[in-house]
């Protein structure tokens, strides 16, 4: 209880709070107003003049819906290959919102990019390539021993 | 259990050879890795692939020399081929998990590899929306074959008929036969389930290109997701599951292969062959069916009444399709884990346990006791409080329809209370160990029965954080409910037998 009355203290003052806190505490923050600042997942979902993001600040992730000109300059987005931009989110936070069939989502009022997203290099493990290559030959050869044991006792039979 | 060095090589020929046509399946994952130009995940494939042929011709060369004495392998070595591939296979398809990062420790990886196999679809795995594509290919590409089955998989290309392939089927926990020799069925299997994820990914693809999805994005998205569903998995490729859509007719394809994949191979083969009647009178179907409803109405009424939900839709979207997720042990979660515990309240999460522990149909890809059992139970009890009441003496004979019209005798409704019992025995083990770790009831009851019915769904208990003596009780349980039980004891007797010769031995 008190931790939920700090939490929407602090969200009245404009503070970021954690995705997972929104969920969590989801009665308190019911169509309350909210900010938070996560990374922008896979793709934008459009529909119409509208849009979803999923968005993800490490302790969870959740829907932002929106209007489809604040996404435009929406340019990298989260998967293996790259970090995507982060954002700042100013919305209505919703429990169970009736437009969207009862879904726990966000309403952007504001969309900010605060760092952008980028490339991320994968270095090629080098100790990775040696084994993977020692492995591969040794099962070559254990294939090879098999299939003569095979013959030789197709052979026997 | 008369265990003889023969007895061994015959096991290990057998276990060696259904691994090694498991290992095919690696090269999937690796082609992936290559189309992303992704060569880290290659070289994890590479090197878990090349230590399943190592294993495998291992086994196989060491018990290459009884191959002709295999026609005669006993139920029990038949049991235990089908148990202990599953735990080498777990062993092995955990390696690319834990060479990837993304997974905490071998522990982790083990228990994402059984949760896939067993069709669970909980997971341990790290930072989900940054994983590799050739990891997500992996993790729906282990859950959509352990749906169907590693040893339904190597029997459908075993180069003969065998003897004994039946044995390692029963062991895998199925025991329909589509037609009289047991390769015909699994490849019957194979055919049915191929037949689908064709037509379930084509629909799921379309619909994720209408979303805004890229049309790459959109296929694997389609694929991952119709193999989740049809194998009544689970996994998805993105840390909200299936809320990462936003789109009820998306949910909707997701929800009609989850509730197809849940029925009986039986009879998806007996409508097929156009025995539509069979759809009405196949007492899985009612038993699926009425309890389905009842259990919904009583989550909608309840859900209705507290104000949680208060549209129709809302309604649909997050209690029923939660609850029929949960009903066929799917586990796609259309809320968060936490608002199981904020939102449902008690008899929210007792219905939800109960549907868990139902499950969906025997000889199919979904977990928990079985809407067979379930139905010849009912019935069994149903038909004993009749005789006592009307004080009948007379022999009534008692049938169910289940492909065919069958008798409902004691040996029938025994195994069926069997497993149902070892159910409930594995639930309240894994209850109270879950509570020792510092859960309530209620919250424990719903994971555990998530668990050990290989549902998936979660109340936020099992996170990599969780301690590691529930990881692994939670392992067996997901391996005992896939396998239902009984071909792992026989792997477990058969280890103590082995140790117990080797100390007299010495």
């Amino acid at each position: 209880m008190v931790t939920t009355i700090l939490s929407l203290l602090l969200t009245l003052q404009n503070s970021i709070v954690p995705i997972n806190d929104l969920i969590k505490d989801s009665h308190a923050y019911d169509q309350k107003p909210i900010v938070i600042e996560a990374e922008v997942i896979l793709e934008v979902l459009e529909r119409d003049d509208y849009a979803w993001i999923n968005v993800n600040d490490g302790s969870n992730a959740i829907g932002v819906y929106l209007q489809i000109e604040m996404v435009k300059d929406l340019d990298i987005f989260g998967d293996y290959n790259h970090i995507g931009d982060k954002v700042r989110i100013e919305g209505i936070f919703y429990r169970n919102c009736d437009e969207h069939g009862g879904e726990i989502d966000i309403h952007a009022k504001s969309l900010t990019i605060i760092e952008e997203g980028y490339k991320v290099e994968h270095e090629v493990s080098v100790w990775k390539f040696a084994i993977a290559f020692i492995s591969f030959s040794l099962s070559l050869i254990v294939l090879l021993i098999y299939r003569n044991k095979r013959k030789d006792h197709k052979i026997e039979e | 259990m008369k265990l003889s060095t023969n007895s061994l090589k015959s096991v290990s020929y057998y276990t060696g050879n259904t691994m090694l046509i498991f290992t095919s399946l690696f090269i999937l994952p690796i082609i992936v890795s290559i189309g992303y130009g992704d060569l880290n995940s290659m070289f994890d494939f590479i090197i878990a692939m090349s230590i399943s042929v190592l294993v495998s011709c291992g086994l196989i060369i060491y018990g290459i020399k009884v191959r002709h004495t295999l026609e005669g392998l006993s139920w029990r070595h038949g049991l235990v081929v089908a148990s202990l591939t599953w735990v080498l296979l777990t062993i092995i398809s955990a390696i690319p998990y834990r060479l990837s990062g993304h997974s905490l420790s071998f522990l982790d990886a083990l228990f994402d590899v059984m949760s896939g196999f067993t069709t669970t679809g909980v997971f341990l795995l790290q930072d989900l929306d940054h994983v590799p594509q050739a990891l997500n290919f992996w993790r729906h590409l282990l859950t959509f074959v352990g749906g169907q089955g590693m040893i339904v998989l190597a029997i459908s290309f075993f180069v003969r008929e065998i003897g004994s392939a039946y044995k390692f089927y029963v062991g895998e926990g199925k025991d329909i036969a589509l037609v009289p020799n047991v390769k015909g069925t699994a490849q019957w299997i194979w055919k049915i389930s191929l037949v689908y994820l064709f037509i379930g990914t084509l629909l799921l693809w379309i619909q994720g290109m209408r979303l805004g999805l890229n049309p790459l994005n959109a296929f694997f998205h389609g694929l991952y997701i119709f193999m989740a569903a049809w194998s009544t998995g689970g996994f998805a490729p993105n840390y909200q599951n299936i809320l990462f859509y936003h789109d009820f007719a998306f949910e909707s394809i997701g929800l009609v292969f989850f509730i197809i994949g849940s029925f009986n191979f039986g009879l998806h083969f007996a409508l097929i062959q156009g025995k539509y009647s069979e759809f009405k009178k196949n007492i899985e179907i009612v038993s699926f069916f009425v309890t389905s409803f009842i259990l919904s109405l009583l989550a909608v009424v309840y859900l209705n009444n507290t104000g949680m939900y208060t549209n129709a839709i809302s309604l649909f979207r997050r209690v029923v399709y939660n609850l029929l997720s949960a009903h066929t042990t799917t586990g796609f979660g259309s809320i968060y884990a936490q608002q199981f515990a904020s939102d449902w309240g008690g008899l929210g999460i007792t219905v939800m346990v109960i549907a868990m522990l139902i499950g969906g149909s025997a000889c199919s890809t979904a977990g928990g006791i079985k809407g067979l059992r379930v139905g010849i139970i009912f019935k069994g009890i149903y038909a004993d409080i009749q005789k006592l009441m009307k004080g009948d003496k007379t022999m009534r004979v008692v049938k169910y329809h289940h492909i065919k019209d069958q008798i409902l005798d004691d040996g029938a409704f025994r195994s069926s209370a069997t497993i149902a019992i070892l159910y409930i025995v594995l639930f309240a083990i894994g209850v109270i160990l879950t509570t020792l770790a510092g859960y309530s009831l209620l919250e424990s009851s719903f994971e555990v029965a998530s668990i050990t019915g290989n549902v998936g769904l979660s109340i936020g208990i099992t996170q990599a954080s969780m301690p590691a003596y529930l990881k692994v009780f939670y392992i067996i349980a997901m391996y005992l409910g896939r396998l239902e039980f009984i071909s792992i004891f026989v792997l477990v007797g058969m280890f103590f037998k082995g140790v117990k010769k080797w100390l007299r031995q010495y």
